[in-house]
């Protein structure tokens, strides 16, 4: 104590009148604050509870004070050092899987990284019971019992239950928490036997304090994980300007026909060159406009997208139906995924020449992308296949006249007196933002519209 | 083996009871010796001595006044403490011999050290825990720095900076020489 002065010395002097207390004297060890953080860290990542994020925080908190608990003491022998090592790859893999599923490419290494995680916690429990009962023996003490070896043990058969058991039943559920009871129990008492022997553990000396690293490991994690997910669930369109050449004769001439025909011409003037030239056969047509709010089945509909459904005859049983949808001005720009899913006439009728089209206007221009539809088919209870066209879309940031539509053809057979088609337009409500998911396979807010047409006369049944 | 039967141990068969005792208890005396001490011979020198000074005074133990650990780690602190003292003299003495002791046992000196005693407790009464135990390792347990900061999970540094706020905070607080 060469660099006391005067006062450091009377304070010391008087302290040998003031035993500490017994929490003080309890956490004044080499040993404590580490095996607290090394038990809480096995704790918190043998489990999982997979609700409130909780299968993704939890874990979190785990690794990092695994790899506190096991840096404190990587000097004391080399299994702590293993440990040290194993706990820092843990938290390396976890916050890589963490990152990893705020994108689309989780789905690869979904499966493949829990089992690692989990070999390397068992790598875990053993190599603590390792580590413990070479500090034990490297002063000649032999632990009487060996609670750290059954904690291996018990979480062994966790492990062995959640792989035969994914989806655990009740009576399995029960068996897992006990397995994790007598692991927390068999960890405390690995710890309170180091109650008797503990201070011949040797703390390593650390460059980052435990607080700095902890809001190290957890600010970079959020933040990362906030940018991924934003940049995952925004997916890219790739829009261009609408020009506005001039019409050929031949379009124009389709277009003033349609119009007689009955097809509403806000709808109509959405429609490219390219799509008229395959109108140009048309001999009738009927719409459907349709807003969720005016319609009394849609009441509790979470948001209003209005819909306008086009049926155009384009030969005797051929029938080209349009879906266009507009949101309203007042739709949240925050809101990033969107999906319509249009579905056609059940019965085997595969729908062709489908497309679509995304419209905005940004900073006063008038833009347009293609919607990238994709067709997809399942069985129906009845045993027929039902067709569907989806796309999964973002408008882009800061726009306005945020619509679109999308299209399909179909031939009637001979038994149908009539089309049937419905849209469902999609919005990703917040709390799908994380881990990210597709739309279609994720809870999401719904609008849709439905409408049959009759081929005799040409109208929509009402 | 609880504290109780080890005190048991002790009344009815006093060597195995030590021998239990130091089996039980030695780490953590040569802990606290540790940290005063850090010359390995000295540390030994030192845990022999308080072996054999609980050896002869153990009776003296009252369990009513606190737990063993207590007792325990108190007799290894001043007994560490005392045998530092007792270097530090020996090397003044030979190379400073006109230096007076620093403290001198007057009756005084002794009313004072208590009073401050009293104080300090009151303020340490009032540190949150992690900083009273950051107190007590420097103050009552005398350790190093390093082993502070490695024990608490903190850099050097770190220990240092919060180990001189708090002596600042003490200073103010109990009024102490300003000058340093």
């Amino acid at each position: 104590m060469p660099e006391w002065d005067a006062f450091d010395l009377e304070l010391a002097d008087s302290m040998t009148d003031l035993t500490p207390p017994e929490q003080t004297l309890r956490a004044v060890t080499p040993w404590r604050d580490a095996v607290r953080r090394i038990v809480l860290g096995l704790c918190l990542t043998c489990f999982t509870l997979s609700f409130w994020y909780l299968q993704y925080v939890l874990p979190a908190i785990g690794a990092v004070e695994l790899y506190l608990g096991f840096r404190t003491l990587r000097r004391t022998n080399s299994w702590f050092r293993a440990g040290w090592i194993i706990s820092a790859c843990k938290a390396i893999l976890l916050y890589c899987n963490l990152l990893l599923l705020a994108t689309p490419f989780s789905g690869k290494w979904s499966a493949a990284l829990p089992v690692l995680s989990s070999v390397l916690t068992f790598f875990l429990f053993l190599f603590l019971r390792q580590g413990l009962r070479q500090a034990a023996s490297s002063i000649a003490q032999t632990p009487k019992r060996d609670p750290a070896l059954w904690a291996c043990l018990w979480y062994l058969v966790l492990m062995a239950l959640a792989l035969f058991w994914p989806q655990p039943g009740f009576g399995v559920f029960a068996v897992m928490v006990y397995a994790f009871c007598r692991i927390v129990k068999a960890l405390l008492a690995a710890a309170a036997e180091l109650e008797d022997w503990g201070y011949t553990v040797r703390a390593a000396p650390v460059r980052t304090r435990a607080r700095q690293l902890r809001r190290l490991f957890f600010a970079s994690l959020l933040a990362l994980v906030l940018l991924a997910s934003l940049a995952s669930n925004h997916l890219a369109i790739d829009g261009a300007p609408v020009e506005q050449t001039s019409e050929s004769a031949e379009t124009a001439g389709i277009r003033t026909r349609l119009a007689a025909l009955g097809f509403p011409a806000e709808q109509l003037g959405q429609l490219p060159e390219t799509e008229l030239e395959s109108l140009a056969e048309a001999d009738a047509c009927c719409f459907e406009a349709y807003t969720p709010s005016e319609h009394p089945n849609q009441a509790n509909v979470p948001f209003e997208v209005t819909f306008t459904t086009v049926y155009v005859r384009l030969a005797e049983r051929t029938i080209r139906t349009y879906h266009f949808f507009s949101l309203p001005e007042e739709t949240p720009r925050t809101v990033w995924q969107n999906q319509i899913t249009v579905y056609t006439n059940s019965d085997e009728q595969r729908p062709r020449d489908i497309t679509g089209q995304l419209r905005w206007t940004s900073d006063g221009t008038a833009m347009a992308a293609d919607l990238p539809l994709e067709l997809a088919e399942e069985l129906t209870y009845f045993g027929s296949t039902q067709y569907s066209c989806q796309a999964a879309f973002s408008f882009p940031f800061h726009t306005a006249d945020r619509q679109g539509w999308a299209a399909f053809t179909t031939d009637l057979r001979e038994d149908w007196f009539g089309m049937h088609s419905s849209i469902y337009y999609e919005q990703q409500p917040y709390k799908s933002f994380y881990p990210w998911t597709p739309l279609s396979n994720a809870a999401s807010r719904r609008a849709w519209a439905d409408s049959v047409c009759s081929l005799e006369p040409f109208q929509i049944d009402p | 083996m609880s504290d109780a039967e080890l005190l048991e141990q002790l009344q009815s068969a006093p060597a195995d009871g030590m021998e239990a005792l130091l089996a039980k208890y030695g780490p953590l005396l040569r802990y606290v010796i540790g940290g005063i001490l850090r010359d390995p011979q000295d540390a030994e020198d030192c845990f022999s001595e308080v072996s054999l000074s609980l050896w002869q005074k153990l009776d003296g133990y009252d369990a009513g006044r606190g737990a063993l650990t207590a007792y325990l780690t108190a007799a290894a602190r001043n007994t560490a403490l005392n045998h530092w003292k007792a270097r530090q003299r020996r090397e003044a003495h030979l190379t400073e011999p006109a230096v007076e002791p620093a403290h001198q046992n007057t009756p005084e000196a002794e009313l004072l050290r208590r009073e401050r005693a009293e104080r300090l407790k009151a303020v340490l009464g009032r540190l949150g825990e992690r900083d009273r135990q950051l107190f007590y390792r420097k103050y009552y347990y005398l350790q190093s720095i390093s082993q502070i900061a490695a024990e608490m999970g903190l850099t050097e540094r770190a220990a240092e900076g919060r180990l001189y706020r708090l002596r600042q905070q003490l200073r103010q607080e109990l009024g102490g020489d300003k000058d340093a």
